[in-house]
């Protein structure tokens, strides 16, 4: 259970910090090897952009926990408290109605790779559809940091607590 | 019956923008409404989601991020700062022109204007604060200070547009220097002008000792800006290599200077004049633990920014279905010349720029109106100069200006407040921007010099 617990507050942390680093540091490395030695990995352009792709979406189910993603709220902020509850609600549905869409179609384009054994330019063994899993795996990920949110907000609305609704864009 | 539903779709979305439902929801859901309503396959959300992103030059984005927040977490940004004022300080107005200085100093070494107005803002507003300055105007000069973010280079929006229409990065990034350097200067003006009416600040004495000292400690900020310019003018980089080896050489940088500056300890009086100059040097530098929290704050703006592009892309595709170019096109041909059609141009980008984040508006536009300007004779780099300025200043218009979101948020001032106070500001801007239009040689010029290592720009 705490392992669970665990992963749940850090689970986006870990995808990122690593796809991020790792993104980096083969860009780095390579540009420096291509100058002093006049080498470069075949791979390293374009490895960095699929993990960049697991950043993206990982970071974009991770906005959603956070709530930081950007919209106008200044009319939001001015509604009496059960619209606002509506309108966390109908956030919500549309997040999960979109993402339905999403999951659909990036299964698909998943399946679609793995069947057909794509294999990522520039390597011999490395396998497309790993990095394609970043679409559907995060907005999985993101569909369950709806429903926490919204479960967290029905609770606030139980109890009448005020909803977190104006949050900058840089979080905390 | 098509455009009619097309039309309640729009309007549909745009109740939903109002309501507070997040941007990157609101055109997506126009996607589907209107890819349902043509009868145009779904299956392409799901697809472009992941391959409207998978391009090498776009790399540079959450690379230039990075190296943003490395130079804030070092300490440079802070001695970039204190440069910036050392330099200014005598004039009223001075720290609020220093924070614009500042910002085009940062805007220089990182790719994002609301990274910018973040990182300067929280740097400059308390110290604007202390000495004098009304607390609603110093924020709006943080604010509209972020603007420069996106024009100086490396700049993220460069990189899209550049990606979008095919255009030669390292050029756009070239040709926004000029204009972006000038909006600084008019900014600073600007606020030189409303301080000392209003008798804000305290001046210090202009003193050649102290901007050589505070130029030595910057020493770190103006490595990496030459780094970056230099990479690109000369060819010798891509955009994302320079972006690559601008946040790799910050990282090395930071952790390098953790411990020296351990080993230095705390100030006290009477140092050697060795120490206060080995002080100068070493910046705070970071460890390797700090580094998750970093890369994790680059990490959140990053999937802010990047899934607006990759649904942006998506509107795009189903903005052209529609034929939106041949309708703005025809639109447009009727006001006849080369001014009518390119003021109708800007007139369209500042307009869709007061809802739209820089980001969707550009994709969404761009692809739309720069073939008309280039129809008309207009410089492919002169055009993109003029959308892309057009862009920032829509950081700064209510009632959807991001940087006045960002602006608020470090300060505590509500959104409204600042907006009165954004409009000397936005006049200035708006000044630049026609001096730029008319001007087509700030964008291009330093395109046209020979020599200049990239390829001879057609004029």
């Amino acid at each position: 259970m705490a392992l669970v617990r665990w992963i749940d507050a850090n689970i986006e942390k870990i995808i990122i910090i690593i796809s991020y680093f790792t993104m980096a540091a083969i860009i780095f490395v390579e540009v420096i090897r291509r100058f002093a030695f006049n080498q470069q990995e075949p791979w390293s352009s374009t490895i960095p952009i699929l993990l960049f792709l697991w950043v993206t979406w990982i970071g974009a189910a991770y906005n959603v926990k956070i709530r930081t993603h950007l919209s106008f709220d200044e009319l939001r902020m001015r509604l009496p408290y059960n619209a606002q509850f509506c309108c966390l609600v109908l956030d919500a549905f549309l997040w999960l109605l979109f993402a339905c869409i999403v999951l659909y179609f990036s299964i698909q384009q998943v399946q679609l790779s793995h069947d057909n054994f794509a294999i990522v330019t520039g390597t011999d063994d490395i396998m497309q559809w790993w990095f394609y899993m970043a679409t559907p795996v995060a907005w999985g990920l993101l569909c369950v940091r709806v429903l926490q949110n919204l479960r967290s907000d029905y609770l606030k609305w139980r109890s009448s607590k005020p909803f977190s609704i104006s949050v900058s864009m840089l979080g905390e | 019956m098509d455009t009619f539903l097309i039309v309640m779709v729009s309007l549909g979305v745009t109740g939903l923008f109002l309501l507070g439902v997040p941007i990157f929801l609101v055109i997506g859901l126009w996607v589907v409404g209107i890819s349902l309503v043509i009868d145009f396959t779904l299956a392409n959300i799901g697809v472009t989601l992941f391959e409207g992103l998978n391009f090498f030059g776009l790399l540079a984005l959450p690379l230039f991020i990075l190296t943003g927040d490395l130079i804030n977490n070092a300490g440079i940004a802070k001695r970039l700062s204190d440069f910036a004022f050392s330099i200014l300080g005598w004039m009223r107005g001075g720290l609020g022109m220093a924070s614009l200085g500042a910002c085009g100093l940062f805007a220089a070494i990182s790719g994002s204007n609301s990274a910018t107005t973040a990182t300067i803002g929280s740097i400059m507003y308390p110290e604007m604060r202390e000495n004098g300055y009304d607390k609603n105007f110093a924020a709006a000069t943080i604010a509209a200070g972020g603007t420069v973010g996106i024009i100086i280079p490396p700049s993220i929006i460069f990189i899209v547009y550049g990606f979008l229409l095919n255009l030669s990065i390292s050029d756009l990034f070239i040709g926004g220097l000029l204009p972006g350097l000038l909006m600084v200067l008019a900014m600073q003006f600007t606020c030189w002008y409303v301080a000392r009416k209003n008798g804000w600040g305290h001046l210090i004495r202009f003193d050649v000792a102290r901007v050589a000292r505070n130029a030595l400690g910057a020493w770190l900020g103006f490595f990496a800006i030459l780094l970056v310019i230099w990479g690109i003018y000369s060819g010798k980089f891509s955009p994302t290599e320079a972006a690559g080896v601008t946040a790799g050489f910050c990282l090395v940088v930071g952790l390098i200077m953790y411990p020296l500056n351990k080993m230095l300890g705390d100030v006290q009086e009477n140092e050697s004049q060795g120490k206060q100059f080995a002080r100068a040097l070493v910046v705070k530098g970071f460890r390797v633990q700090d580094l998750p929290d970093l890369i994790m704050r680059s990490g959140q703006i990053t999937g802010l920014l990047a899934p607006l592009i990759a649904v942006s892309v998506v509107m795009q595709q189903i903005l052209s279905l529609l034929g939106a170019n041949v309708f703005v096109t025809e639109l447009l041909a009727n006001l006849g010349g080369y001014y009518p059609i390119l003021f109708a141009c800007m007139l369209i980008v500042l307009i869709a720029g007061t809802v739209l984040e820089s980001l969707p508006n550009t994709i969404i536009l761009a692809p739309i109106l720069a073939p008309i300007a280039a129809g008309i004779g207009v410089d492919p780099i002169h055009f993109a100069v003029i959308f892309l300025v057009g862009d920032a200043i829509g950081f700064i218009t209510p009632p959807y200006g991001l940087n006045l979101y960002v602006a608020s948020g470090i300060t505590g001032i509500p959104y409204f407040q600042l907006l009165r106070y954004i409009v000397p500001y936005l006049v200035a801007l708006l000044a630049v921007w026609v001096v730029i239009i008319l001007i087509p040689d700030f964008s291009t010029i330093l395109l046209t010099q020979d020599g200049a290592g990239v390829y001879q720009h057609a004029k």
